[in-house]
């Protein structure tokens, strides 16, 4: 089992369990006849807290019986980079969206997307950011008609221009 | 009944429903045959252009993308030997070994043709079983449905993964956002921290559109660069035209593998892949010609095709009738019929007869209209394959964004879809099935009313839930499912605890 999996089943037991205080606090909010708003998640995060912890001793067990057996190195890290990679440009393109609006940003995002992605070729790499904005702004904005955001400031009146 | 057929037969009869079926079926048969996108993200994909649809409209384009997406598996399967969809590894084995031999033209009609009477024969089932089943349901009380959601997140829970305590664990993990917001009975914040944000609770359109869609596209991209995969020699459908003789043989065949995948496709959790591995091994078992398997055997890929197919039909049926996505293709069309203000189940079949039987025309409808399709699929699926998959990772990103914004106009619904598409991805990555987290968060809020509502009106007495005789089955059955894992091993069966 690798470092990455142990560390993510803690963190399942840190979040179930951390959860559980909130839970019962609610226990306190009901009717007169009724279990109360803390009765469910209060057992839904019980059983979770105890699984999580299952889960992670018996990672922590398989952990410790690797090590003994010396078990292979871990595969290449570069997958898991590209994978950052790529999440960190899907979070920067949403995090500008609202502020640069759909039509400026999405060509940008496509390419520097398909880039982290491994596209190299020029001909696919300066035609579809433009290809693919102009079919989704056709189709959703034009004929949908879904008010994708259109940034504020010089990216609004430049927006407004087109929808 | 036989006016709700014929209103609906001319509704869905209108050029714009026809479009709707035609291009939703396309889409499903070449999203299918596109590794890396499934049914589901087929259908939240699909999702973003039913916006502002009549329900009719609309569902007949879902239903038809669902079912065309599980046909599409098989072009891959038989053309590349990889399997577009998990259904389709049966026909891998079989279609491909067929393809090699240079029968892949014969191949494809194999599974057209099998995969259209498997949907028809399905289809027909759901027409017939959805009312006697939903006007059953229309009896059920808090306790039944309470036992009913028991059941459907127990045997996902057990069946979508390798290990049951992660399985379970997801599940638990859905039923927790699933409390998230204001609770509807006592009207209490829960778990909303102070945020408005979460006061309406967790979109579960866009936790789905995170979790099944954009999870993908961060897996995929931990993989290393493609370059297009080269195909087996196929030189059009017009090589091998079957004819009638040839199919006389297997009609039995056809039937069982139907009737079979469309009872599994009712089963909470099982779904097409099940019910393809269900069927293909029972025809491997009662061949005449068992050394034949694996070696390109039109029985199993006849099995395999007809009963994927038909698993749209069975997990159709308790979606309408019962309101209980069974996959996460159905949890995604019941998030869609919420997006359209209507509430799958018994009840939906009283209100908007309209939308239930424009359904079942519709379905109709795209198994027959899916044999077109899918040659013409085959074709532009050819020409698609051209195309890197950055450039198909692209569209599918801005796909989910604006599925997502699209919903509620809303720039907080796109950060809630980035989160999940976090944690969807570190759940696939790490073994965790996402199918009983999504179904724990569709289901979880009427669990607990149901939960809720049974002990209230047994004052307290938590026993109903058992002494009532609908409910008690459906809890022993929910046992049953729980306990299945334990059995695996013996099966032959690999579990990881």
């Amino acid at each position: 089992m690798g470092r990455g999996e142990l560390v993510f089943r803690g963190f399942c037991v840190l979040f179930f369990a951390a959860l559980l205080p909130y839970a019962w606090q609610l226990g306190g909010i009901r009717r007169f006849g009724e279990v109360g708003s803390g009765f469910w998640p209060l057992w839904v995060l019980a059983f979770a807290t105890v699984l999580s912890l299952f889960l992670f001793l018996q990672g922590l067990w398989s952990a410790r019986r690797e090590s003994r057996q010396k078990a292979a190195a871990q595969p290449t890290s570069a997958g898991a980079r590209r994978c950052l990679g790529a999440m960190a440009i899907v979070l920067a393109y949403l995090l500008i969206l609202p502020w640069a609006g759909f039509v400026i940003t999405t060509p940008a995002f496509i390419l520097v997307f398909m880039l982290e992605l491994g596209e190299r070729r020029v001909g696919i790499l300066s035609a579809a950011p433009v290809l693919i904005t102009v079919g989704l702004f056709l189709f959703f904005i034009k004929f949908i008609q879904i008010p994708l955001p259109r940034g504020s400031g010089v990216f609004l009146t430049f927006s407004r221009m087109l929808y | 009944m036989l006016e709700h057929y014929l209103t609906a037969l001319m509704t869905v009869l209108q050029p714009v429903n026809l479009l709707a079926i035609f291009l939703g079926s396309l889409w499903g048969v070449v999203a299918g045959a596109l590794p890396g996108i499934s049914a589901s993200m087929a259908v939240v994909l699909g999702i973003p252009f039913t916006f502002g649809m009549h329900p009719v409209t609309a569902f007949s384009m879902l239903v038809s993308i669902y079912c065309g997406a599980i046909t599409g598996g098989s072009i891959t399967a038989i053309l590349f030997g990889i399997p577009g969809e998990p259904s389709a590894v049966c026909t891998v084995v079989e279609g491909h070994a067929m393809a090699k031999q240079g029968h892949a033209a014969k191949a494809m009609w194999i599974a057209i043709i099998a995969s259209a009477v498997g949907g028809l024969f399905s289809v027909l089932v759901m027409m017939f079983a959805t009312p006697l089943i939903a006007s059953f349901a229309l009896a059920f009380g808090p306790a039944e449905y309470f036992a009913l959601m028991v059941l459907g997140l127990s045997v996902v829970s057990s069946l979508s993964g390798r290990s049951l305590t992660k399985g379970f664990l997801s599940c638990l993990f859905g039923l927790f956002l699933a409390t998230v917001g204001t609770d509807g009975i006592t009207g209490a914040e829960r778990f909303t921290f102070g945020t408005s944000v979460l006061l309406g609770g967790i979109g579960f359109v866009t936790a789905m559109v995170g979790l099944l869609a954009a999870s993908e596209i961060f897996a995929e991209a931990e993989q290393p660069f493609k370059e297009k995969t080269e195909s087996a020699e196929y030189r059009g459908l017009r090589v091998e035209v079957p004819r009638w003789a040839e199919w006389r043989g297997h009609l039995g065949l056809l039937g069982w593998s139907s009737a079979l995948g469309t009872l599994v496709g009712a089963l909470p959790g099982a779904g097409a892949t099940i019910a393809s591995f269900l069927a293909y091994g029972e025809a491997s078992r009662w061949s005449k010609r068992p050394e034949k398997f694996g070696h390109g055997a039109e029985d199993g890929l006849i099995a395999a095709e007809a009963s994927n197919n038909a698993s749209t039909g069975g997990s159709l049926t308790v979606l309408l009738a019962l309101g209980i996505p069974g996959s996460n293709t159905t949890a995604m069309l019941l998030g869609a019929f919420m997006i359209h203000g209507l509430q799958a189940g018994p009840l939906l079949l009283v209100q908007r007869p309209d939308v239930v039987y424009g359904i079942f025309i519709a379905a109709l409808l795209t198994n027959l209209v899916m044999v077109l399709t899918t040659i013409w699929g085959v074709r532009l699926f050819l020409q698609l394959n051209r195309l890197p998959y950055s450039v198909f990772a692209s569209i599918i990103m801005l796909l989910c964004v604006i599925g997502a914004f699209g919903i509620n106009n809303s720039v907080d619904d796109l950060y809630v879809m980035f989160i999940f598409g976090v944690i969807g991805y570190l759940m696939a990555k790490f073994g965790y099935p996402t199918a009983p987290a999504v179904l724990g968060l569709v289901l979880g809020d009427l669990a607990e009313l149901s939960f809720r509502r049974g002990l209230v009106l047994s004052q307290g007495d938590a026993t109903i839930f058992f002494t009532r005789p609908v409910s008690a089955v459906l809890l022993l059955l929910a046992l049953v499912a729980l306990s299945y894992p334990l059995f695996q091993k013996k099966m032959g069966i690999p579990s990881e605890i």
